[in-house]
């Protein structure tokens, strides 16, 4: 703690004695240290977040953000642990220290805060700069230049998958439609599907590459049929979004179909232009090519020229790097923190608070004790688990056992404050509680529901609807008050350990602490 | 009370008259703060104190106390003069803080049985009782039932406070204090440690750094209140313990072995510094200390307790220790060996000589006088290096004897 006293301002030294001097429970918790660092290091990350060079040419992918957060991780974990060491040196009660009323209930906060306070320092920072490349440009207009990239691809042949050879346009059209691969029911069809399309294939390379059988040739090459996006949805393949979030959902998107369509089969020179000087505007937005030969692009597309006479070859990589960067961009801009699920904040707090329990519990007893605990609350949950699972009790016996084990010891406890002499059992009894409390509400809704049918009792009832076919059943609604049952429950034990069985395990935990020993 | 103050001053001039500076400062600091001086005369006591410690540091020489004994002089005139108004100073209570009654213990292990045979005694204010016996005789384990760290078997030890009975052990060791021979790592500097150990104990800020500096001087550690735990000797690492368990105020102070890692100056002062806490006017403390440094225990002790094989043989006052065993015992040592005293002393009446690593012991009834024991050694041309007579010390109890 020298250390952190040594770097840390005038005010936090004189303000680190007065609380040693005046609130030493809170001194020794060493929030006050916490607090500072935390905030010190959130704002040098938040300004290294706003300083942090991004443009729509480099705009940082996501993958990068996260690897941000992750190096800033390091930091902030070290200054946990750091706290956390520092935290459970200072142990007032075992000193026999003086207490007020209740101590216990800011003793816990505080520890919960200490937890999750470095492990948000990174958050802010990330943050910050996943807006910032989410600014790069607005929703709309990010989304129209997907579209324009998506349709001018067509003029720019860089990718040999954007094309496909079809024998005339009706074709072509009628797999876009798709429908005839809906309709048929036939084995067959599939497999002639197939065949016919390995030789469209062969012969769009041919004509792709000016090679082969179409060397000296020049047909036309059609948008490729069975996706709505091209290089956008390349990229949004292979993350842990859904296609249409990365690709702008123009699958679903008939006036683009149309589009494309018209593109194709209209063969109109001046939508080609449009395109073609649309398409060069983003690349040079996105990339860092500064000139387009446009002119050339155009004939290019006149005589249906593809790769090998394509004199813009040097465009790929910066085609490329533009549909990458919209493609990041748009990804951030649904990545952003407001829209992430709630569920994984939730999961976070509750893992602190469990985390938090155990660090309690080791600052309450001896840590052999709370080893001794572990092992003997593993073990007895295994072969519980085990007995359960190979008897097919479908949780039955865990549940049981659980509730009458609590229920048990919660009376023993109450013994504790006439023992005369220290006893492993009841320092035991008091960990198996102070790791079980918080969870007996949700632990007796979830016996009652699993054992008894909770939810099918009459009283949910007024929940069933009767069906398209008729059947009288539980609805959804049914399904939404069950969910309120559990969280109700998970609350109430949560808030029933914050202000009853922390406050009952701990004048306990005191009391073990002080009693003689028999050895 | 009058009279304990002129006592006191008395005592401060013979310390000053001898240029006992370091005792002279420290009795100045007891006197400011027993009779509760005004702040000012407070400071300047702290100061002196200061001013010794930082001398002592640089070396042991006069010079380095420049001007010291001016200024120990000067303000001796200031507290003289000084009038005290002795409120809150109440005259010393005889109740015991603690009543341990017949407790015993048993230890049953498949390898070692050990048995703590029962035992009765009074943790009175101001007194210091010393707990001695050879190693594995049960004073580690009498201290620490009497600190409630261990529960006896039978018997029951009842602790009182300001006039109640306590019985909650949450609420006694909130008042009594327990070193253990393994003392526990403490973290930061030790002033720091020092002043959360006052803060728990209810002394807020500005009566924390007051009992802070108080103990810090008075135990004679300024020159270390900055150091941390790696960086402190044994010995003061004790030291610091000691001042972390006082600056509280506890009632009973329960010290096990407190002078196995001090020299032989420093167990000196320790002793003359517990003696004094003890004698404390605005909170006299109980002290109960195991030691094997006998002689010096006993200078200090009100009361001895002997323990041998789990068995008190001696419990009581060093005067009644007198009145029970009247027979002789010297220790001597010298360059002669087991069979010259032997054929020297052949004739006296119930004569036995052990002989230990570095001594001689020489038990006989008290018919015998050292006199005549020195006249026949001098006649024998036997030349002694050490004697000691130990026929009223409890030291006797050591040998095969007893």
């Amino acid at each position: 703690m020298n250390f952190i006293l040594k770097i840390s301002p005038a005010f936090l030294k004189k303000f680190d004695q007065y609380l040693r001097q005046n609130q030493a429970w809170l001194w020794s918790t060493k929030i006050h240290l916490n607090l500072y660092f935390t905030l010190l290091l959130s704002l040098i990350f938040i300004l290294l977040g706003l300083v942090y060079s991004t443009s729509p040419k480099d705009p940082i992918s996501t993958e990068d953000q996260n690897f941000f957060f992750g190096i800033l991780f390091i930091p902030a974990t070290i200054l946990l642990g750091y706290f956390v060491y520092s935290m459970s040196i200072y142990n007032p009660d075992k000193k026999a220290g003086y207490r007020f009323r209740y101590q216990e209930f800011f003793v816990l906060i505080i520890y919960y805060f200490t937890f999750s306070l470095p492990l948000l320092i990174p958050y802010p920072s990330s943050w910050i700069l996943s807006h910032r490349v989410a600014q790069l440009e607005e929703v709309d207009i990010l989304e129209k230049q997907a579209e324009v990239f998506e349709l001018g691809a067509y003029f720019f042949p860089s990718k040999k998958s954007n094309y496909m050879y079809y024998p005339n346009d009706s074709i072509f059209l009628e797999k876009l439609d798709g429908e005839n691969y809906r309709k048929s029911p036939e084995k067959d069809y599939y497999e002639q599907i197939r065949i016919q399309n390995r030789a469209w294939q062969e012969m769009r390379d041919s004509i792709f590459n000016h090679k082969g059988v179409f060397k000296n040739e020049r047909p036309k090459l059609y948008f490729e049929d069975y996706l709505g996006s091209y290089d956008l949805h390349s990229y949004a393949g292979s993350s842990f979004y859904p296609s249409y979030m990365g690709g702008f959902n123009f699958e679903n998107d008939e006036s683009f179909k149309r589009r494309k369509k018209e593109i194709v089969l209209q063969n109109d020179n001046k939508l080609a232009k449009k395109y073609i000087e649309q398409f060069a505007e983003i690349i040079k937005t996105y990339s860092y090519v500064e000139e387009v030969n446009m002119e050339q692009v155009f004939a290019d597309y006149l005589q249906n020229n593809y790769f090998s006479s394509y004199s813009q070859r040097q465009l790929k990589t910066a085609i490329a790097k533009t549909g990458f960067n919209i493609y990041q961009i748009r990804k951030t801009q649904l990545k952003r923190i407001g829209s992430w699920n709630l569920d994984i904040y939730k999961g976070l707090a509750l893992c602190l608070f469990c985390i938090t329990l155990i660090f309690q519990v080791f600052k309450n007893s001896h840590w052999k004790q709370l080893l001794r605990s572990i092992l003997f609350i593993g073990l007895f949950y295994t072969v519980v688990l085990v007995i359960d699972a190979s008897s097919n009790f479908n949780s039955h016996l865990i549940l049981s056992i659980s509730l009458i084990f609590s229920l048990i010891l919660s009376i023993l406890s109450i013994k504790g404050f006439k023992l005369k002499k220290f006893s492993t059992f009841y320092v035991q009894t008091n960990i198996f509680l102070n790791f079980i409390s918080p969870f007996l509400p949700i632990l007796f809704l979830a016996y009652l529901d699993v054992i008894h049918d909770f939810f099918y009792w009459p009283m949910f009832d007024e929940y069933k609807e009767t069906n398209s076919l008729g059947d009288y059943i539980y609805g959804r609604a049914h399904g939404h008050i069950r969910d309120l049952y559990f969280n109700i429950a998970f609350w109430l034990g949560i808030m029933s350990y914050v202000f009853f069985w922390n406050s009952y395990l701990k004048s306990l935990y005191l009391r073990y602490w002080s009693l003689p020993k028999n050895s | 009370m009058e009279y304990i103050f002129h006592q006191r001053l008395e005592e401060l001039d013979l310390c000053l008259k001898n240029e006992d500076l370091n005792r002279g400062t420290i009795r100045m600091l007891d006197l400011s703060y027993d009779f509760n001086f005004p702040e000012e005369l407070k400071r300047e006591c702290l100061k002196l104190r200061e001013h010794y410690n930082r001398g002592k540091n640089l070396g042991s020489t006069k010079n380095n106390f420049t001007g010291l004994k001016e200024k120990s002089l000067e303000l001796q005139q200031k507290l003289k003069a000084y009038i005290p108004l002795y409120s809150g100073i109440s005259e010393r209570q005889d109740e015991a803080f603690a009543t341990v009654d017949s407790i015993r213990k048993k230890y049953k292990s498949r390898l070692h049985n050990f048995e703590f045979q029962t035992i009765s005694l009074k943790l009175k204010p101001g007194k210091i009782i010393g707990l001695v016996g050879e190693n594995g005789n049960g004073k580690t384990t009498l201290l620490r039932m009497i600190c409630g760290d261990l529960a006896p078997d039978e018997g029951e030890i009842v602790y009182h406070f300001d006039g109640q009975n306590f019985r909650n052990w949450l609420d006694i060791k909130k008042r009594i204090a327990f070193i253990p021979q393994r003392i526990e790592k403490w973290y930061g500097s030790a002033e720091n440690q020092l002043s959360f150990e006052a803060a728990i104990k209810k002394f807020k800020a500005p009566l924390n750094s007051e009992k802070v500096e108080f103990i810090i001087h008075r135990l004679g550690l300024s020159n270390f209140r900055e150091l941390q735990w790696s960086q402190l000797s044994s010995g003061y690492k004790l030291r610091f313990e000691i001042a972390m368990n006082l600056v509280w105020d506890p009632r009973v102070l329960i010290l096990d072995e407190p002078l196995a890692n001090l020299d032989l100056q420093a167990q000196e002062l320790l002793l003359q510094d517990l003696r004094n806490l003890a004698n404390s006017l605005r909170n006299p403390l109980s002290i109960i200390l195991s030691s094997q440094q006998l002689h010096e225990v006993e200078t200090i002790a009100d009361q001895i307790i002997f323990l041998k094989n789990g068995r008190a043989v001696f419990n009581g006052p060093l005067s009644d220790f007198e009145q029970l065993d009247k027979s002789q015992t010297f220790e001597l040592n010298g360059k002669f060996n087991y069979q010259d005293l032997q054929k020297l002393l052949g004739d006296w009446k119930d004569l036995k000589i052990e002989q230990s690593a570095s001594s001689f012991l020489i038990h006989c009834s008290n018919e015998h006088k050292k006199e005549e024991l020195f006249l026949r050694l001098i006649n024998a041309k036997l030349e002694i290096e050490y004697f000691r007579n130990i026929s009223n010390s409890t030291k006797k109890l050591f040998s095969d004897k007893y």
